[in-house]
């Protein structure tokens, strides 16, 4: 490898390291937003979808070049190819992101927001395992991961829990169902987001070890 | 070792008068499968490779240790005869090296000096030869031609179909592609990939996407000792040594 091409490796990690600041940084405010029953803010995540897009294909296609010029092997490999997964996580992250923006700003129109406590708390767990897992992909170090299967089941647990909650709030409360079932639905985004985080943390495992492990 | 081994290296030490060119190797190399030597120049691949047909007898000064065996005998041991094991052996080297004669002749030359001296027979031979070897095609109505008429990687095929004439098990090959251009190199690569239905091939190479491409185990060698030998897949993904990670991804000096 040259000193050109593993300049230009290092510089592709840095982009996608911002790339996934980027979306992580949707999917938190949306949260914020969620939270704060903040129609503006809101609406600005939505228009931050494009920007997105914008960014993922370039970022991806210089990653098809990379490989196609340099044919890394070994751990240049490993890092190229755990890259193109990890950015595509990253893109599917901040599309919920996204979408719970685009859920809170209707139920900030249309009905008052309510008793949400427990999907807040279980948004603030999802981000701290997309940011451990950004942060061990940034200094190529799986010690912020190791926990993150745990961190995943206990996400699942929460999903279920709540789920469970809003579904016989349903029952008691017909007026609300119009909101509960958005609240499940954002639930839904949240669970999924941690599988995200735990898909990342797969690749990044691949990418320092060369080792295959399944997390979910 | 397993049942697939046709040469076994056990133990194996050189020296080039003071220069110790290889130390303690130990590898198996396995029938109807290639295997790629690759390191830095003169690290010991031309060496180790020479090893197998007993080509550094010829060097004066030369000393060995060690054991290779050949289905199990040793061929360095007091009953094998050296002019046996390069016929069982072949070498094709770096830069092809075709006798100045015809294309005929380079092919029956072998088999002739080892007895065969009917007309069909050789006939049949040439014609197997060149076939197994991909050039039949190509030279069939100018056997009579000179061999140093045709292009390198033609002339690096013919080279191959002359080892091929005298019924070899082994195919070794020093660099074969170095001295050619893409096409052929694709050519001689998908030729390897036909000869290890029947051979085993070992492959001396400085082209680490060679190696990947035809090869089933690749041994890494250092400076005259083995530092990883394995699957290519294993070498090429995620290699055991951080010397045989470092050189195969070029952060090598
Ligand atoms: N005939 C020879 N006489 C003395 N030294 C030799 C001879 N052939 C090779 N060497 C030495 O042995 C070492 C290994 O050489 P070689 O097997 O040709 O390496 P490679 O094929 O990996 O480039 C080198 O240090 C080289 O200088
Ligand atoms: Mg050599």
């Amino acid at each position: 490898m040259t000193e050109k091409s593993q300049a230009e490796l290092e510089q592709l990690h840095q982009s996608v390291v911002s790339f996934g600041k980027f979306a992580l940084g949707m999917l938190k405010e949306s949260i914020d937003a969620f939270e704060s029953g903040n129609t503006e803010q809101a609406m600005e995540i939505s228009r931050l979808k494009n920007e997105l897009k914008s960014m993922f294909v370039p970022l991806e296609d210089s990653l098809f070049q990379y490989l196609a010029l340099y044919q890394p092997v070994a751990k240049d490999m490993r890092e190229c190819v755990a890259s193109i997964r990890i950015i595509y996580n990253f893109e599917r992250i901040g599309r919920m992101g996204y979408d719970i923006a685009e859920t809170t700003a209707i139920l900030t129109k249309c009905c008052s927001l309510k008793d949400c406590e427990a999907l807040i708390s279980m948004g603030r767990l999802v981000i701290t395992m997309i940011e451990d897992a950004l942060s061990a992909y940034e200094d190529r170090n799986i010690t912020k991961i190791v926990t993150m299967r745990d961190r995943d089941e206990e996400v699942d647990t929460l999903y279920c829990d709540v789920l469970t909650g809003f579904i016989s709030r349903m029952q008691e409360e017909k007026d609300a169902v119009p909101v509960l079932t958005r609240y499940v639905i954002i639930d839904r985004y949240l669970e999924r987001c941690g599988d995200q985080a735990c898909n990342i943390a797969e690749m990044i495992v691949y990418m320092a070890t060369g080792d295959r492990i399944e997390i979910n | 070792m397993n049942e697939d081994t046709i040469i076994n290296v056990k133990n194996l030490n050189l020296w080039y008068g003071e220069t110790h060119a290889l130390r303690n190797i130990s590898l198996p190399i396995a029938h109807r499968k290639v295997t790629s030597l690759i390191g830095p120049s003169g690290c010991g691949k031309s060496t180790l490779i020479r090893c197998f047909n007993r080509m550094n007898d010829l060097v004066s000064g030369c000393r060995i240790e060690g054991s290779i065996t050949f289905h199990d005998k040793d061929i360095y041991g007091s009953g094998a005869d050296a002019v046996d094991i390069r016929m069982q052996i072949g070498m094709v080297f770096q830069k092809p090296n075709p006798f100045p004669k015809s294309i005929y002749e380079n092919i029956a030359y072998g088999p002739r000096i080892h007895g065969t001296r009917d007309r069909k027979e050789l006939d049949k031979i040439v014609e197997s030869s060149l076939k197994k070897a991909a050039l039949w095609e190509e030279v069939k109505t100018r056997l009579n031609d000179s061999a140093l008429g045709l292009s390198g990687g033609q002339q690096q095929r013919l080279c191959i179909a002359r080892t091929l004439a005298v019924n070899p098990e082994i195919i070794l090959m020093d660099e074969p592609c170095s001295a050619l251009d893409p096409i052929a190199t694709a050519k001689i690569e998908d030729l390897i990939e036909e000869l290890k239905k029947e051979y085993c091939v070992v492959i001396v190479t400085h082209s680490m996407s060679q190696a990947a491409r035809v090869s089933d185990f690749t041994a890494f060698m250092y400076l005259g000792d083995l530092i990883e030998f394995g699957d290519t897949r294993q070498i090429f993904e995620n290699p055991k040594k951080e010397l045989t990670e470092n050189y195969i991804t070029g952060r090598f000096g």
